[in-house]
């Protein structure tokens, strides 16, 4: 084979992806779209939607305090999930890097279960774990720290730990990835050098995991900030995060010009945090290079 | 270098354990709960039983729930193994800004909140008047099944050393030939665990579900999720560790096909 044929069928290779192209194109892009037009137009009682421009349920949505604290109820629950999830979840993926043999396996697959198990089975078992005739509340009585029945549900700290459970896992695995990266022989010239554990920590291997720590943040602050399960089964109306509004506005209220101007307002929201977090590493690159 | 005690290590490991247990306990407490004989499920947990296991099968919504479960994840599993295969082999073939881009652009259905996913699925079909079949369901598990399909498929490919390729291409070989005689053999393991995988994400998939389930249709995560509402009851419990149960005997599949490690999602995504 010559250059000059290669160069000629330079884009045939490509053929192949034409499927999964077509696909993602017409089910996930084209909705998306379907999705912006149907949030400008206006809606009427019964499901009905009058198709006409108008930019109301935006309009509606930011002149409403109610959902502008929805919205920052939304921001404050994912940085709260995110700065829980992640030291504890680098503490795990870094133990999972320095494991060998059988030990790896048994810390990939206490990872992995949990996160291919459904969320509702989980979130079911939280609930039972939590609730007043569960055990931590009836251990708490026994002990007489609490006088009656203790109902952990319902509460934000029980939110942020449902949601850590729930986005723990896919951090743990990006992050692991970014740290199978890391040379060896860099932490072995650290001590080498005379560095402590800690500081081999934080001058070598915390610098060159810095991008899965904020690609996998990331995604933790995505899937907190757009949480839909966690905050319907373990909260109740005061905890509902935009998501949850969105769903009620489409399922329960048949509303869909609004709901879809929810998500759109979830989906801009989540382009800026993406946009921000390219910027940041970037300017990371820049620094590392210097 | 190594201490006897060593106060840092404690620490790690004690956070370390932690953190697993906080993984693992809510799945613990489901299957511990689902030996329970009482119609409710409060602690203490005392007498056990099996007879769970059996009554959930005399539930005719449960049975259904799960069969149509199966039936979505089945054609899940065809769905994405016909789109993705082709396309994995297509972008590892080559390294530049443009497969670079398409990876990015088949990813971007799981970077944004599933909800996002169900709401404009729902108007989408709505809009055609194509609601009610099992296809809307195995529709959106793909677009969340696929990607992470996709990157697991992309390190099988990338395993094969293109030697055999370039050996085939200088023995006359055209470009299909390649990928049907030499190719596709090599990665038959890899394929058979992303069909498992592809099947497993789908049965264990909830949002998408809620939003595009009609009665007909209707998945078992979204029958546990109306259940729980109303009640906490082993019968409950006993139906999830079935859902459970998919799961253990997929990562068991996999791990034997293509070790449980390479299932991985990548920082790039």
């Amino acid at each position: 084979m010559t250059a000059r044929t290669r160069k000629k069928s330079s884009l045939k290779y490509l053929l192949p992806a034409i499927p999964l192209c077509v696909f993602t194109l017409c089910f996930f892009l084209f909705p998306i779209l379907l999705m912006v037009k149907y949030s400008l137009h206006h809606s009427l009682p019964y499901g009905e939607i009058e198709r006409i421009f108008t930019l109301e349920n935006y309009i509606n949505f930011f002149t409403d305090i109610y959902y502008i604290k929805v919205l920052i109820k939304s921001f404050l629950l994912g940085l709260a999930v995110s700065v829980v999830t992640i030291p504890l979840g680098y503490i795990v993926a870094y133990a999972l890097w320095q494991s060998r043999g059988l030990k790896r396996k048994i810390l990939y697959i206490c990872i992995l279960f949990p996160l291919f198990t459904n969320l509702v089975v989980r979130l079911y078992g939280w609930r039972i774990i939590l609730s007043p005739a569960g055990p931590i509340s009836n251990f708490l009585q026994k002990t007489g720290l609490a006088e009656e029945s203790v109902n952990m549900l319902f509460t934000w700290p029980t939110i942020v730990l449902g949601l850590f459970s729930e986005c723990a896992p896919y951090y743990i695995l990006i992050l692991f990835s970014v740290l199978t990266l890391i040379n060896p022989r860099y932490i072995d010239a650290a001590f080498d050098l005379g560095a402590t554990r800690l500081e081999a920590f934080f001058k070598v291997i915390w610098p060159l995991s810095l991008s899965g720590v904020i690609s996998g943040g990331l995604i933790v602050y995505i899937w907190a900030f757009g949480a839909f399960a966690t905050p319907t089964i373990l909260g109740n109306a005061k905890h509902w995060t935009l998501a949850v509004h969105a769903e009620r506005q489409i399922l329960s209220l048949r509303d869909w010009p609004y709901g879809s101007a929810f998500g759109i307002i979830i989906l801009l929201f989540t382009l800026l945090i993406v946009f921000l977090q390219t910027k940041l590493l970037k300017r990371k690159q820049i620094y590392r290079e210097i | 270098m190594k201490q006897v005690w060593d106060f840092k290590s404690f620490i790690f490991n004690f956070l370390l354990i932690t953190v697993l247990i906080l993984l693992l306990a809510p799945l613990l407490i489901v299957f511990i709960s689902s030996f329970l004989d009482k119609a409710h499920l409060s602690w203490p947990f005392t007498d056990f039983t099996f007879r769970w296991y059996v009554e959930v099968f005399q539930r005719e919504t449960w049975v259904k729930a799960l069969t149509n479960s199966l039936i979505v994840a089945g054609l899940t599993t065809l769905l994405t193994l016909l789109i993705c295969t082709p396309a994995a082999y297509a972008i590892t073939r080559k390294t530049n800004t443009l497969t670079g881009f398409l990876r990015t652009f088949f990813m971007s259905p799981i970077m944004i909140p599933p909800v996002m996913i169900g709401i404009s699925l729902l108007i989408f079909l709505s809009n055609f008047g194509l609601r009610g079949s099992y296809f809307d369901l195995a529709l959106g598990h793909t677009l969340w099944a696929g990607p992470i399909v996709l990157i697991t498929m992309i390190a099988v490919f990338e395993r094969i050393n293109p030697i055999y390729n370039y050996a085939a291409q200088d023995l006359g070989a055209n470009s299909l030939e390649i990928f049907w005689q030499i190719t596709l053999p090599m990665v038959k393991p890899g394929l058979i665990a992303s069909a498992f995988l592809a099947f497993v994400l789908s049965t264990q998939e909830f949002i998408i579900g809620l939003f595009l389930y009609t009665p007909k249709t209707i998945i078992l995560p979204v029958e546990i999720y109306t259940a729980i509402r109303y009640e906490l009851s082993p019968a409950i419990s006993a139906i999830s560790v079935y859902l459970v149960g998919i799961v253990i005997i997929g990562l068991f599949v996999i791990d034997r096909l293509i070790g449980i490690e390479n299932v991985s999602f990548s920082g790039k995504g």
